[in-house]
């Protein structure tokens, strides 16, 4: 009996225990107690409980951007398997704790590599180079000195060059290439490099740090680009997270699909700024941005043109501006709410009706100028607009979608499976 | 009526309707043709065929079993009809044998249920009673051990 049932369960195909663990996806604790069990089960379980991790207390997110630091050595092995970060579920508190920020900001830069093929030459001749003239290139003054001397567009190239050879030729913990070891003077080239990038701890991001602050600066066009496998980011009432540290890592959100900033006190030019690198969103809240007008929303659909849902609820600033630059830019538009957005009336959301063929949510609940003659006309064109019909946002809340809102979460779901359909492509 | 051999040899006669559930046996059918020949099912005992004769015969009138490819949605395991849960609510070893059983008949809504109910098995367990349960050897050293559970810290409930 006892041989029979172990070899039943280590009979089931791989597919089998996925299919199961699937089952197990909103349920945290159990994916975390499969990963522990044996070998198979952890192979299997670990991509599923890093792709949608859930954080109940900011010590949590502290341990999980320490893992990734830790890893991301080993070619980032659970960096690369996570798809959303979500901080809803931390308490008020904690997601205005300024620390949450330094955490992002760790957890993004271990998620994200630079894909840059003028970069990679770049380093492919760097690496010929060090090949030709090891004893010299590696000793500290001729490195600091050179990049110091070089032009300014040199120099962000130099020293990222110079980083990303330490991190490829040091082991995990930091240690010194053999190669290097062998010369006397080489060995404290690590120490400089490394005390610059910070602790050692977090020497392995460093390039990507260290590397595009140089490149904002210096006027050289080519910024690098970054690939990630996050798609998802829910920073929703997350004042901790300020706009300048936003702004920064906005070169590194490029791969986002859904951004959800609502209630974050975001300003035009934070979104003008992200909506910079953002070609790829197709859904975004910027509701309770109470800062945010019409220069903004037209900044980022400007930007943005690929945009399926758009939240808007409570920008009380916001005009028909907006919904003229939503109507002209958003091709796609799916779902849309200006709710108790007073400045919108009645002009605004026929050119949206008119123009976004898509369209199938258009809440204007509580816009007090918008009137029962086209909110009728809504109807029979049928677009809905109730308001408690909007909630293309949720993350992990996403089972209680009623029948109602099917339209919404039909569309959001596909523009999901679309990028894990990607993502699979990308890994296999 | 469609003839259908386990692999210990007894046949059992079911209706179409009730064969063609299994995706693999529809697929058969049209391709072949009915013939008066059993459908050999090499992969599947009697006990196993008989349950999953009886899962088909109780369902042969459910609409087709769409599954929704985009679906992201965590998917449910607590919606399981109180039919479908007296009929899974067998041994372990039979239920494996269903599940595997299914996957090879392709026979999806079954498949479903039965992933639902390890599911539900293995919820709101600790590894250590989930090895128990299904007789999983432990294969980690104590490092190993330490460090998965260290790296996956960040998932702990407290």
């Amino acid at each position: 009996m006892d041989v029979e049932d172990l070899s039943i369960c280590t009979r089931l195909p791989t597919e089998l225990l996925l299919e199961i663990f699937s089952h197990l996806t909103g349920h945290q604790p159990s994916l975390h107690a499969c990963v522990q069990t044996c070998h198979r089960w952890n192979h299997l379980a670990t991509p599923l409980l890093w792709k949608t991790p859930t954080f109940h207390h900011l010590s949590k997110v502290e341990s999980f951007a320490a893992t990734l630091l830790r890893t991301s050595g080993c070619s980032g092995r659970y960096a690369r398997l996570v798809e959303t970060l979500s901080f809803s579920t931390l308490s008020d508190g904690e997601r205005n704790n300024p620390h949450l920020a330094t955490l992002l900001d760790a957890i993004v830069n271990c998620l994200v590599e630079i894909k840059d093929e003028e970069q990679e030459e770049e380093e492919e001749e760097e690496k010929a180079l060090v090949g030709k003239h090891m004893g010299e290139r590696w000793v500290v003054p001729a490195v600091i000195k050179r990049s110091r001397s070089l032009s300014r567009d040199g120099q962000g190239r130099a020293v990222a060059a110079a980083v990303a050879a330490v991190v490829t030729e040091n082991g995990l913990d930091g240690a010194g290439d053999p190669t290097v070891a062998t010369d006397d003077s080489a060995l404290p080239t690590t120490a400089p490099e490394s005390h610059q990038a910070g602790s050692p701890a977090t020497i392995h991001h460093a390039p990507t740090t260290t590397a595009s602050p140089m490149r904002l600066f210096c006027s050289d066009p080519p910024l690098p680009k970054y690939a990630s496998s996050l798609k998802h980011l829910d920073l929703r009432f997350c004042k901790g997270v300020r706009n300048y540290s936003l702004q920064r890592l906005a070169p590194k959100l490029a791969s986002l699909r859904v951004l959800n900033l609502a209630g974050g006190l975001r300003t035009d030019i934070t979104i003008a700024k992200l909506a910079q690198h953002m070609s790829n969103l197709r859904r975004i809240s910027l509701g309770w941005t109470l800062n945010l007008t019409d220069f903004g929303v037209g900044e980022l659909v400007q930007r943005c043109k690929a945009i399926e849902a758009l939240d808007l609820t409570y920008c009380t600033q916001i005009e028909d501006t907006s919904m003229l630059a939503i109507a002209h830019n958003l091709k796609g538009l799916r779902a849309l709410s200006v709710a108790y957005c007073a400045g919108v009336t009645d002009i605004g959301v026929r050119e949206v009706v008119g123009k976004c063929t898509m369209l199938r949510v258009l809440d204007v609940d509580k816009c007090l100028r918008v009137s029962d003659r086209v909110r009728k006309s809504m109807e029979m064109a049928g677009i809905a607009s109730a308001g408690n019909l909007f909630e293309p946002f949720s993350i992990h809340c996403c089972a209680t979608t009623t029948t109602s809102t099917a339209a919404t979460a039909t569309f959001a779901t596909n523009t999901i499976a679309n990028t894990i359909a990607a993502r699979n492509k990308k890994i296999v | 009526m469609i003839k259908l051999q386990s692999s210990d040899g007894k046949t059992f006669e079911v209706e179409r309707s009730v064969a063609i559930q299994s995706i693999l046996i529809k697929n058969l059918l049209e391709d072949l043709g009915e013939s008066e020949n059993p459908i050999p099912l090499p992969n599947v005992t009697a006990k196993v065929l008989e349950k999953i004769i009886e899962y088909c015969d109780h369902h042969k009138d459910d609409p087709p079993f769409l599954v929704d490819e985009y679906d992201e949605t965590p998917k449910r395991s607590d919606d399981i009809i109180p039919w479908d849960e007296k009929f899974i609510t067998v041994d372990q070893e039979l239920l494996f044998e269903i599940l595997l059983a299914s996957n090879y008949m392709d026979i999806k809504p079954l498949l479903d249920l039965g992933c639902k109910t390890v599911a539900n098995m293995i919820r709101n367990k600790s590894a250590e009673e989930i090895r128990k349960m299904f007789n999983i050897t432990d294969d980690f050293t104590e490092e190993e051990k330490a460090q998965i559970k260290k790296e996956n810290e960040w998932a702990e409930v407290h």
